[in-house]
């Protein structure tokens, strides 16, 4: 099953560990980026790598596609319109200055190709971001939902 | 294909001591990659970390010893470099005595290097030295040692996950120890009740499920609040009182006039979350006890250090998994610096300098007579000393006292008023440009040795790779000056040194090389090779002479500087999760300076609006002892009345006072009183 960055918003802490660590990996330019809000919430952004995606209808020579479980960019057909920039729902689509084309997040591949997971998720000091299927991030929340109303219980024959 | 190898290092930056492996491909740092089965960190680092290597290579790197000559700088061989720094030493000491000379060592320095810093110091016959651990932690030592005998963290971090109820003040550790964080999120998973005191909402404070914004330096009324409420209402945990402590009568009386009303007044957090909150810590089967320099850096500091182990004590929360006293550290070997003697009262292993055994013991190892029994100055009194004309040559290793200690223009003043100062560094920072001769030192990387961390675990590493040009380890530099002194200290090999720590200082006694370069490190105490190492101080008796844990009454005192008509406000001053310390690595550092390039002051907007500021104006933060320029930054994170800065950048502490902890000598960079103008350099 197809493996996304999800993040537990209450975790976060605009560390920007993350963004510094996707920088060093990818010469320079975060594919993540944490947004704080009103000075107490940071919400830490990446490509969602959606399915259709936004991105790659918006792009007009099919540098954009989605295949296998990313969307990806084939480099030499961008013509750098940045058509793809305005299309992405989250802001996520990034522009290479040096190279003049679009670039996204690509999940760390060079890394996963050499058996590790994407820096961002492997850095995080506050177990915010979490690289895994939705089923699997879903059923690890719900336990950790059911154990906090359980905690609220009254015991039961001696029990909670 | 992989064409590098991976080399397993300790960061440099803070005390949680995190472990991560270099890429190294020809002799080249080319990447990191995260040590995922570390027991502090689990391969988490914060953005310092994951930036580390990169000042490494920075264009500005010391790479050859240089002597100042008519005002500019001139390269010279390390031969004459290190026979002009003996022959200093030698001659100040003829002229005048060896208590004109002083010693700064260094928290970034290895336990090996450190080890044998202060042992020169002491041989030459002084024991002024001393290091940046009395800027943080010494009310620590000093506190922690009255209480419970010992001034070390009592738990390992990964305990915290353990806790009921972890109690967080004047700690912003999701800033500033970012990898321990993910052991409280798993505290919390397990319905954990978090609990921080701080007078700004720092994000550590997002985590909190009882928020308390107190005063800057009304610590002490609130503890004493908090311990009434625990007496008042029978929380205390009689049997460990009776059992293993001693004084609860006198403390007992000494916070019965802290009512949650009258603390609710000093500290302006209300009485009903002071109540609910000394329930929650005392209710909770383990509770921790973190806290940092919003404890520490006050003319109160040992006091302010005393009621939170007054606190610990009264509940029993300590000695247990989960339940401790947890003061974090700021340097990765501010805790090593510290064990090693780098303290001008203490020999290594915290044996006082007046204790005629302890020197006789020392005496005998070294083959000396030389050892003096009267405890040396601490940073500030040598700076003042210096400038009294009192000390004449001083040999500072890698710290930058003009940036980092308080009312810093003094301390150019005096550091100018020398007639000789020996600066080793990796950089030109402020305090080395004021330098008669600078010696290059070797960064972290570049070297061997040990670092202990905030947990008492020291870790191991190896060189990952070569110093820039003709730049060399410190402990090389070390031994070499030693030898033109007429002292044996070996050819610099630090496993050498360490055999002779394990042999002087009675906790490393077991702790080697290897055991130390395993994965885990190793805990002090750990007397001998056969020993396991001790995670948990204090299990079954304290380190105090009776065994018994010492109930400290202490009590609420202003702070040193008032706020008046013309200096309204009330500066605190603090860290940035970003930057570091002095911030000669991270401003060299683009990464990290791309996204603070300067010092911002927060400011609550009622205070910004009576002035005329808005977010993002340029300000000037005025005191009596400077004035500096900073960016607004307008947030209601902060309380009105109140302004913090961070002191990362240089001349922030020309503002702060250098008003000291009578017993501790730390000056009070928590508190000063300020105005904030609208405008630029004048």
């Amino acid at each position: 099953m197809k493996k996304h960055i999800y993040t537990n918003y209450e975790r976060c802490i605009n560390c920007q560990g993350c963004e510094v660590a996707c920088q060093r990996e990818n010469g320079g330019l975060s594919f993540i980026n944490v947004v704080v809000i009103k000075d107490r919430f940071a919400v830490p952004l990446t490509c969602r790598h959606c399915d259709p995606a936004p991105c790659a209808i918006a792009c007009p020579t099919q540098a954009l596609n989605f295949s296998g479980d990313s969307v990806t960019l084939e480099p030499e057909k961008c013509t750098g319109c940045t058509l793809c920039l305005f299309a992405c729902p989250f802001g996520m689509m990034h522009f290479n200055t040096a190279s003049k084309k679009a670039i996204n997040c690509d999940l760390c591949a060079g890394r996963q190709a050499e058996g590790y997971e994407p820096a961002c998720i492997l850095t995080c000091p506050s177990s915010a971001l979490h690289y895994e299927d939705y089923v699997s991030y879903a059923v690890k929340e719900r336990r950790r939902a059911s154990a906090a109303i359980l905690r609220a219980q009254p015991q039961k024959g001696g029990v909670q | 294909m992989k064409d590098h190898k991976l080399v397993p290092t300790v960061c440099p930056y803070c005390g949680v001591g995190c472990r991560f492996f270099v890429k190294v491909h020809q002799g080249h740092a080319v990447g990191l990659e995260y040590m995922t089965d570390h027991p502090v960190s689990g391969g988490r680092l914060c953005a310092k970390g994951n930036a580390a290597l990169e000042f490494l290579y920075h264009p500005d790197r010391l790479k050859n010893p240089l002597k100042k000559a008519n005002g500019s700088w001139e390269k010279i061989p390390w031969d004459e470099a290190l026979d002009t720094v003996a022959e200093k030493l030698q001659a100040t000491t003829n002229s005048h005595s060896a208590n004109s000379l002083g010693f700064l060592a260094s928290a970034k320095c290895t336990n090996e290097e450190n080890y044998l810093f202060q042992k020169l110091a002491r041989l030459s016959g002084t024991n002024n030295v001393d290091h940046c651990a009395r800027l943080c932690h010494s009310p620590t030592v000093v506190g922690l040692a009255r209480a419970f005998g010992s001034g070390a963290m009592t738990n390992p971090l990964s305990d915290l996950a353990l806790a009921d109820c972890i109690f967080i003040i004047g700690s912003n550790l999701a800033d500033n120890h970012a990898p321990a964080l993910h052991w409280i999120w798993l505290a919390k998973d397990q319905g954990a009740k978090i609990i921080v005191a701080d007078p700004r909402l720092t994000t550590t404070a997002w985590m909190a499920d009882e928020f308390l914004q107190l005063y800057p330096g009304s610590d002490i009324a609130l503890l004493n609040g908090i311990a009434r409420v625990i007496i008042t209402e029978g929380l205390a945990d009689k049997d460990f009182i009776g059992k293993r402590t001693s004084g609860f009568k006198e403390l007992a009386a000494s916070v019965m006039e802290y009512s949650p009303e009258k603390a609710a007044s000093l500290t302006g957090v209300p009485a009903e979350k002071i109540v609910s909150a000394a329930r929650a810590y005392a209710q909770a089967n383990s509770a921790s006890f973190v806290y940092c320099m919003g404890i520490t850096q006050h003319t109160v500091g040992s006091d302010n250090v005393a009621a939170c182990a007054n606190l610990a004590l009264l509940t029993g929360n300590i000695g247990r998994r989960g339940a401790g006293v947890l003061p974090l550290r700021g340097q990765n070997n501010v805790q090593g610096a510290c064990d090693m003697g780098a303290l001008p009262g203490v020999l290594p292993g915290y044996q006082p300098v007046t204790d005629a055994d302890a020197r006789a013991r020392f005496a005998e190892n070294w083959e000396t007579d030389n050892l003096s029994p009267e405890p040396g100055l601490t940073v500030v009194e040598m700076m003042k000393a210096a400038e009294d004309g009192q000390i004449k040559t001083m040999w500072i290793m890698g710290e930058d006292p003009v940036t980092s200690d308080p009312n810093a223009k003094h301390v150019h003043k005096a550091l100018a008023a020398l007639d000789f100062l020996i600066v080793q560094d990796i950089f030109l920072t402020d305090t080395a440009k004021v330098a008669d001769l600078i010696l290059p030192a070797a960064a972290w990387a570049e070297k061997c040795g040990t670092f202990t961390n905030t947990e008492r675990r020291v870790q191991w590493f190896d060189p990952v790779i070569s110093p820039p040009g003709e730049a060399k380890a410190d402990l090389w530099i070390i031994c070499e000056i030693a030898k033109r002194l007429g002292f044996e200290f070996g050819e610099g090999y630090a496993g050498e040194v360490l055999a002779e720590i394990n042999q002087g200082v009675a906790a490393y006694g077991g702790i080697t090389c290897v055991r130390a370069a395993s994965l885990e490190g190793v805990h002090w105490p750990c007397p001998s090779a056969e020993h396991p190492g001790t995670p948990i101080l204090h299990t079954e008796s304290f380190s105090t002479a009776s065994g018994k844990g010492q109930f400290i009454p202490v009590n609420h005192q202003p702070a040193a500087e008032a706020v008046s008509e013309d200096y309204p406000l009330v500066l605190t001053t603090g860290r940035l999760a970003l930057h570091y310390n002095s911030g000669t690595m991270t401003r060299r550092t683009n990464q990290i300076l791309e996204r603070v390039p300067n010092p911002e002051i927060e400011i609550h907007p009622q205070d910004a609006q009576s002035q005329g500021i808005k977010h993002g104006d340029t300000v000037n933060v005025i005191t009596t002892r400077g004035n500096v320029t900073a960016v607004a930054r307008v947030t209601d994170t902060i309380e009105s009345g109140v302004v913090f800065l961070p002191f990362h950048f240089p001349d922030i502490n020309n503002l702060t006072i250098d008003a000291l902890d009578a017993d501790a000598k730390i000056p009070e960079y928590k508190v000063a009183a300020c105005r904030v103008e609208k405008g630029g350099p004048q």
